[in-house]
């Protein structure tokens, strides 16, 4: 699959020819982002911004003055403050594997909830760069791989963050075991997505966020309307906003995550 | 109300069918190509005397029956010598006539004939015919003659993209097209992503595209039929004729088995891309394959004065290969097995057999795994169509057909060390089966009618696991069916009619309404269609799409039949459409209804179309004025949207002149208002991302598109025989650059600020090729 959308974006590269052109947009009313991610003890962020008009820099106003609650149902509240514009935490919320949490904003009269399964974790195993032979070139290609291992007869969903030498890949790379459940899986087979080379003395960090079903349907849905992906020229006819788990049209998500890390020089 | 009059009136008409006629006598037989020993499709045969006549059917077969007298028959056919013949009809004759092609000379001869005012006098609407040859000089994509693209160019018909042999008729979807290859269906028309169609024109006979109001003998998709019939190959001579073109080759065979008994045909043709991949001396590359090929064969032959048997077959496949650690492939084969029975010289029978098959298949080796990924869809189908010419003023058709179809939603196999389990998605089977009833009637000189219906069932069978969805999605009932049980039945009356009203003797008011359902549908994601879509049938969730076409037009010839021209107003409703759900995932889902919105849609549109038929130059104008959108409840918060379907204005101007008996030259130009297109209306950020932020649906448009073809041909020789050409085109002459797509994205200048970028697919795209015939 990968290779076929190579082979795709070679045709379109081939045949194509891209610039950039002035179109008329209509401008929508200025609305409410609400990015929450809850993670335990410096990783519980809440980020309200507000979006802006196409041409506009992308500098987002940032909304302050929202009251927020936490809630691990069956335990305790937590109450974040703001601590630079726009920004919101709780230092003692530790989160617990298996609880539901349930959020509340409230911000100018109006109140937005939203709920957030913590999953069992999933954890990076190992990573490692392994050469490949390409066409027209002696030397060969080395791609990373990252391996770790499915939980059997649990639904899981992740999401990745790659970064190469310090700097964050874009796009979004995003996993579920719909087809893969219990296997011991190799990020580069099943991620066709992303191009995976790197060199010889490169930096590779893998971040992996383990995540419920309603995050990953963000993430999934949101991969489509990124403003970085290029896409390719079959993609969809009709972009919408990503399926949020907000309830009162409030853009953004809530996500309650465990988190893990690996990072190796290729050799 | 309306139904039982119409059912009661077909039943007391059926005694006539059997009444005994002393007093008139019947003249039946085929017309041929004196050349090839071709059946002529459509040949007028006319009574000078009465001013009427009819035409010869998909076989070549005609059959009129007159009063006892002498009357001078001439049968014509554009593009061929008018031949007259007086008939003595105090006795049944059966006469077979031979036109002789006369498009091998300049001069304007004969070819003003009465078949000429066939769109004037006839009842069929929003039809036209075409013939490889007649559209040879219009210039295409790389020199790929095709007739898909070439439909694209008449009015009410657009393309659904650059390049694209998907075409979308009166607003409805690709999928709405039934496109049959002599009887089969083909489901995935398209090669290499849909820029060039399966379709061998060398191969071809005939091409007919009905949008909409069709005959009751057609059914089963709410847009349109194509109706495509491949040579029968000619009975008397041997002949070999072929191209070689930037892009693929084809070569045909063709010659008689038994001489003017029966014939056989065989067409093939390859692209050639990947021939060169051993020059460029990669290990690599030598063990990669990328093209598609078509093969086309058939044979015919006929028993007896009554009987002929026809078997035809394609097969088509789109192959690509990364040294053996990849495949993809996809493709169709189609098999017809026919036999023309004549039972009397008024009743003509055909039975046919049909399988089709379209699969596409993806694979992934590497060392330690193998993985492969299947889908598809499987038909067999059984037809009985029966033609029975009673009198000059009656003719009857009637019919029954059965598809049995099986559809491969997908699998996956995964050996070895794999990421993947292995999972099949159940296949699910259905009866698709129908009986229909037409009548065409010349109700006085003046007033035609063409009326019938078609009772449509479409049956789900099991075995199965049925689930019921919430709101949400979620599953909340399970149901399985034993094998043979039904899972959920429809059946529909379908009825359709219409009257052609003759003004004078070259002008005419048309009227028609047809309803049309769709138990089968293509499910794709992306905006093209793609190797990958599902056709999916009807379920207890999914109901039947369905519509209803009325239309209304004036027919006028021109200049002795030299031009012609007409006016068409159609509106369309829809029913029961079927749209993604945001985030839908389709690939490998056994739960696929739960990601399925429903909703409604109409069409409407003015379609004016100026042709001039004969002489050095001959060329068509085709303006399309229309509205198309759809209405779903959970898409634009209820609120109707432009269609992706819906192109306001449509243009396409079409010219071919013969320069010299070597040179002719042709050029088309096309115009249409870009697509709906939803457009971003602000952006945000997520986790350092920038994205999107979109409002209403479709509620952009993209820029409107246009371009120029050129094409010129010189002939080295020609004559009936034999043929030596070469043909040079230019694809978007003046260099527009189409959007193709415009993607809206941050700079790469500047991180901090976001552009909307617009690919073009193809530039300035020059080709040549060269044919041959001897």
């Amino acid at each position: 699959m990968k290779k076929f959308i190579l082979l795709l974006i070679l045709i379109s590269t081939f045949i194509g020819c891209e610039e950039v052109i002035q179109v008329e947009l209509d401008n929508a009313e200025a609305q409410l982002i609400i990015e929450a991610t809850i993670a335990g003890p410096g990783k519980n962020i809440v980020s309200i911004t507000k979006s802006t008009d196409f041409y506009n820099p992308s500098n987002y106003e940032n909304i302050s003055g929202a009251e927020i609650i936490v809630n691990e149902i069956d335990g305790d509240s937590y109450i974040f403050t703001e601590t630079s514009p726009g920004l919101y935490t709780n230092p003692n919320l530790e989160t617990n594997i298996g609880s539901l949490y349930s959020i509340t904003v409230n911000y100018d009269n109006e109140t937005y909830k939203a709920n957030s399964y913590l999953p069992e974790p999933i954890v990076v195993d190992s990573i490692a760069a392994i050469g490949e032979k390409r066409p027209f070139r002696d030397e060969l290609n080395y791609e990373y791989h990252v391996y770790f291992q499915d939980h059997p007869d649990v639904e899981d969903y992740a999401r990745f963050k790659i970064y190469i030498n310090g700097e964050v890949k874009t796009g979004i790379f995003r996993y579920d075991d719909r087809l893969s459940d219990g296997n011991y899986i190799d990020y580069n087979r099943i991620f066709f997505e992303d191009n995976k080379d790197v060199k010889i003395g490169d930096t590779v960090k893998i971040e992996i966020f383990s995540i419920d079903k309603a995050t990953f349907e963000y993430f999934d849905s949101l991969r489509k309307v990124l403003a970085t992906s290029t896409g390719g020229p079959f993609g969809p006819s009709s972009p919408s906003n990503p399926i949020t788990n907000w309830d009162n049209g409030a853009l953004g998500y809530f996500s309650v995550y465990t988190f893990d890390s690996k990072t190796v020089v290729i050799k | 109300m309306f139904y039982k009059i119409l059912v009661s009136f077909l039943l007391l008409s059926i005694p006539l069918l059997f009444a005994q006629q002393n007093d008139k006598h019947t003249l039946s037989g085929f017309v041929y190509d004196i050349n090839s020993g071709e059946t002529m499709i459509g040949a007028n045969i006319y009574v000078k005397e009465l001013g009427k006549g009819t035409s010869s059917n998909v076989y070549g077969f005609y059959s009129i029956t007159l009063p006892n007298g002498k009357y001078s028959i001439e049968v014509s056919y554009v593009g061929y010598e008018k031949i007259s013949k007086i008939i003595d009809f105090n006795e049944s004759n059966k006469l077979d006539f031979n036109l002789k092609s006369s498009s091998y000379s300049l001069e304007e001869v004969v070819v003003v004939d009465k078949k000429a005012d066939e769109n004037v006098k006839s009842t069929k609407m929003g039809t036209i015919d075409l013939a490889p040859k007649e559209i040879d000089g219009v210039p295409v994509l790389l020199g790929e003659k095709d007739i898909l693209k070439t439909i694209q160019l008449l009015p009410g018909i657009s393309s659904s993209g650059e390049g694209n042999s998907g075409f979308i008729v009166r607003g409805g979807s690709s999928d709405q097209n039934l496109v049959i290859l002599d009887e089969a269906p083909v489901y995935n028309p398209s090669h290499l992503l849909g820029f060039f169609s399966v379709f061998n024109s060398d191969a071809i006979k005939n091409a007919k595209i009905i949008k909409g109001i069709s005959g009751a003998e057609y059914g089963g998709r709410l847009s349109s039929v194509l109706d495509i019939n491949m040579k029968d190959g000619s009975n008397k001579d041997y002949s070999f004729y072929g191209g070689i073109g930037l892009i693929s080759s084809r070569l045909t065979v063709e010659g008689p088995i038994v001489e003017d008994k029966g014939s056989f045909i065989l067409s093939g043709r390859r692209t050639y891309a990947d021939l060169f991949f051993p020059l460029f001396g990669d290990e690599q590359l030598e063990n990669s394959s990328l093209y598609f090929y078509d093969l086309n064969a058939k044979l015919n032959y006929s028993i007896g004065e009554s009987d002929r048997v026809f078997l035809s077959a394609y097969t088509g496949r789109d192959i690509f290969g990364f040294n053996d650690e990849f495949g993809f492939d996809w493709g169709n084969t189609t098999a017809t097995l026919r036999w023309n029975h004549i039972f009397s010289e008024k009743l003509f029978s055909n039975t046919t057999l049909i399988y089709s098959d379209y699969n596409y298949s993806i694979n992934v080796e590497d060392g330690e795994q193998s993985t492969t990924v299947t889908s598809g869809i499987k038909d067999v189908n059984f037809k009985e169509d029966l033609q029975y010419y009673y009198n000059s003023e009656n003719t009857f058709k009637f019919g029954l057909n059965s598809i049995y179809h099986t559809f491969n939603p997908g699998s996956i196999t995964a050996t070895g060390i794999t990421n993947f389990n292995s999972k099949k998605v159940d296949d699910a089977f259905a009866l698709e089966s129908s009986l229909y009833l037409g009548h065409e009637w010349s109700v006085t000189p003046l007033l035609r009618l063409d009326y019938g219906f078609r009772i449509s069932n479409f049956s789900l069978f099991g075995p199965a696991n049925v689930y019921t969805f919430s709101e949400e999605g979620l599953i909340t009932n399970k149901k399985v069916y034993e094998n043979g049980e039904i899972i959920e039945s429809y059946t529909y009356f379908e009825p359709r009619i219409s009257a052609n009203y003759l003004l004078d003797e070259s002008s005419s008011i048309k009227l028609g309404y047809a309803r049309n359902t769709q138990n089968i549908h293509l499910l794709s994601t992306s905006s093209t269609s793609t190797p990958l879509d599902i056709w999916q049938p009807s379920t207890a969730i999914i109901e039947p799409e369905l519509s209803d076409l009325v239309s209304v037009g004036y027919f006028r010839n021109f200049y002795d039949n030299k031009y012609a021209a007409s006016i068409e107003f159609y509106y369309k409703d829809m029913q029961n459409l079927i749209e993604y759900k945001n985030g839908a995932d389709i690939f490998l889902n056994e739960y696929i209804e739960s990601q399925l919105v429903f909703g409604n849609g109409w069409s409407y549109g003015l379609e004016l179309y100026v042709e001039k038929k004969v002489g050095r130059f001959t060329g068509w104008l085709s303006y399309t004025l229309s509205n198309t959108e759809r209405k779903f409840e959970k898409i634009n918060n209820g609120t109707p949207f432009p269609a992706r379907q819906d192109r306001t204005h449509d243009i396409s101007i079409v010219g071919m002149y013969k320069l010299s008996d070597n040179w002719s030259i042709s050029a088309n130009w096309v115009y249409y208002t870009g697509l709906a297109a939803t457009y971003p209306a602000g952006k945000y950020e997520i986790d350092g991302m920038t994205i999107n932020l979109y409002t209403d649906r479709n509620g952009q448009r993209m820029p409107d598109y246009h371009r120029l073809d050129l094409g010129a041909t010189y002939f080295f020789k020609k004559t009936a025989q034999q043929e030596m050409s070469i043909t040079f085109s230019i694809y978007n002459a003046y260099a527009r650059e189409n959007a193709y797509r415009i993607s809206f994205e941050e700079s790469e200048i500047d991180p901090n600020a976001t552009q909307a970028v617009r690919l073009a697919l193809f530039s300035i795209v020059p080709s040549i090729s060269f044919n041959f015939k001897f």
